[in-house]
């Protein structure tokens, strides 16, 4: 069990900076999951902890103590990679032990260890096998194996569902949650995937351009988004954003509708966005906040999508899937003022 | 097969499929028939070796394959001789040190030029590639004289040393590594392997077909082409097997 910290955490190559100074405090046992857009700098910031890359500014703790200058095999952590990292040439029971090749137990105490993991993970029956004879998934499991058998501080994953198909992904991202939820160790967990960050994080640190934007539960990061783009990066369809200004009690937005909001945080002629999650956006009878002409429609069963054009922006608004609108029709739009989110749109932070 | 998976059903499906085999298995004499004659003309030079090993050098360059007056005597000739065994020892201690030596300095070398960056890697690579491009020829005379200058003459060690590394293996295994991804080694960087482990236990029998290929290069090349580097007037007893000139009847 072990805090992992990164205090002001900067990394560059050459003149090129790609962390800016990163500030994270992971407490003992908690499962954190990085994500943001490719090139945002999550597998830099994990390979720095791991030990793979060095720092160019700030400090890392683990346990407390600073581990800047260690060697990885010194910082007890364990790494599972996106392609596996687990060898052709050796069995998968040689594979699993590769991690206890430099412990001091014994023969004995390691196959037992061997025996012990593979029987969690269910590998017990493919421990002769090589790893080209196994699924995907299976192989996914050997590499976690592998982390495992070492009993180490932290566990750190670097996209490791990245390469399994879509049904395989749910699967394994529950076991590992599991996993988790049995073994108790901290858990740094990289994905670009919005939903995996969402099911599995106890926090969910999302990441732009070697930024942090925010750090929350899932809770916060879908309800409460710090600003614009965590807004629109995390739930999928992604939140309308609609611009608009700010006019006595309410807001005049570019699609040319108003709506009536309390201003009282907001300053005359202010440019704010509006953002409105497409799920909490409904089509439904009586006066709403704006009206428009269903462009497009997506059945997804028990609701439908509405691709609505408001003015000369387009929205997004959940529909009844039983009874959805025909395209060409000219709909209401409602939301509950709570779900209602605003942004100064110049500096794309949220107004609360 | 495709056709296998169409949903035509009865006699169509049966007569394309076993039409489809017809077509695939002519495919295939063909393809037998081009391998049958390319290992006939691999072949025959060494049967052509074997049979005038068994002829009188008045018969050698005739063109039948079974000796009109078959003779071992050319057998008994390099036998009875007895350098033979020395040359021998000598061709096959020097070639497998020489093999061993190329297999681990050259992957050692194109292993660190591969996957580590330290400062001046690329000029390293250009200096040991660019070595390529001396003929050996010109190198045999500075060998000679190095080989005199440290009194390795006439030692195992003086016809080795200017083969105990060559840039070309340097070069093939360095190429080689670049297909073993970096994860592998930083996986086992992160289980504790300290570097030289990481080279022996894990990219080293990953490159196994490429270390086959090179120790064949190595040992066949040094099995005979000691030549220039044995050019010491005073070779005696560290000579390889020579070319054998047949014996006169
Ligand atoms: N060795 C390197 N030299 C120079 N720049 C690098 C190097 N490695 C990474 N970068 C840059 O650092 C930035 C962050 O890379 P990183 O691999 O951390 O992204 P990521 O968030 O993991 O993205 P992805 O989701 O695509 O894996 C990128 O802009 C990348 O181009
Ligand atoms: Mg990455």
């Amino acid at each position: 069990m072990t805090t992992v910290s990164l205090n002001n955490l900067v990394k560059s190559y050459g003149n090129t900076q790609v962390l800016h100074g990163i500030n994270l405090d992971i407490q003992s046992g908690e499962f954190v999951v990085l994500v943001g857009p490719s090139g945002c700098g999550k597998s830099t910031t994990l390979r720095m902890i791991a030990g793979l890359e060095e720092v160019s500014a700030g400090d890392i703790r683990i346990g407390g103590d600073v581990v800047n200058d260690m060697e990885p095999k010194e910082r007890n952590i364990a790494m599972v990679f996106q392609n596996y990292a687990i060898y052709p040439h050796m069995s998968v029971r040689k594979n699993i032990g590769f991690g206890l090749r430099t412990s001091k137990l014994s023969k004995e105490e390691k196959d037992a260890r061997i025996d012990e993991v593979a029987g969690i993970l269910e590998l017990t029956e493919l421990l002769d096998r090589k790893p080209n004879q196994l699924s995907g998934g299976q192989r996914q499991r050997v590499a976690i194996g592998r982390a495992m058998v070492r009993d180490p501080a932290a566990f750190l994953f670097d996209e490791p569902l990245s390469n399994l198909d879509a049904q395989l992904r749910t699967q394994m991202r529950l076991e590992i949650k599991k996993l988790h939820q049995r073994v108790g160790n901290t858990i740094i967990f990289v994905t670009h995937d919005q939903v995996e960050a969402m099911t599995m994080a106890d926090r969910i640190v999302i990441m732009k351009d070697g930024h942090i934007q925010q750090v929350g539960t899932p809770f916060e990061v879908f309800y409460e988004p710090a600003n614009i783009f965590v807004a629109q990066f995390i739930g999928a369809p992604s939140m309308n954003m609609l611009k608009g200004i700010v006019k006595g009690e309410a807001i005049a937005l570019e699609n040319g509708t108003a709506i009536q909001l309390p201003t009282a945080k907001l300053n005359e002629d202010q440019k704010v966005a509006v953002g409105l999650r497409p799920d909490a956006l409904l089509v439904q009878e009586g006066e709403g906040l704006f009206s428009g002409e269903v462009s497009v429609i997506e059945p997804l069963g028990t609701d439908t999508l509405a691709y609505v054009k408001v003015g000369d922006e387009e929205v997004i608004a959940k529909a009844s899937g039983r009874t959805p609108p025909a395209v060409g029709d000219t709909v209401n739009l409602h939301a509950a003022p709570e779900a209602i989110h605003l942004f100064d749109a110049d500096t794309g932070e949220a107004i609360r | 097969m495709a056709f296998s998976e169409t949903l035509d059903t009865g006699k169509s499906a049966a007569s394309l499929r076993s039409s489809a085999r017809r077509k695939r298995s002519q495919a295939q004499f063909i393809r037998w028939l081009l391998l049958f004659a390319g290992g006939i003309a691999m072949i025959m030079p060494i049967v052509f070796m074997l049979s005038t090993s068994f002829k009188y050098p008045f018969e050698v360059y005739n063109l039948n394959l079974i000796p009109e007056e078959p003779t071992i005597e050319n057998y008994t000739y390099v036998l009875e001789d007895g350098r033979f065994f020395g040359w021998f020892t000598n061709s096959l201690l020097i070639a497998t040190i020489t093999t061993i030596c190329n297999v681990l300095f050259d992957s050692l070398v194109g292993y660190v030029l591969c996957k580590y960056t330290f400062p001046g890697r690329y000029i390293i690579f250009i200096a040991i590639l660019s070595t390529l491009m001396i003929p050996t020829e010109m190198l045999v005379i500075p060998w000679y004289l190095m080989s005199s200058t440290f009194g390795w003459l006439d030692t195992y060690w003086g016809i080795m040393f200017p083969g105990l590394m060559t840039a070309f293996g340097t070069f093939l295994m360095k190429q080689f590594f670049e297909t073993v991804p970096d994860d592998f080694l930083e996986a086992a960087r992160i289980d504790g392997l300290n570097e030289l482990q990481i080279w022996w236990t894990v990219a080293m029998p990953l490159v196994r077909p490429a270390l086959a290929a090179l120790a064949i290069f190595v040992f066949l090349g040094n099995w005979t082409a000691s030549s220039g580097r044995s050019s010491s007037p005073t070779v005696r007893k560290c000579t390889p097997c020579p070319l054998a000139s047949p014996p006169s009847p």
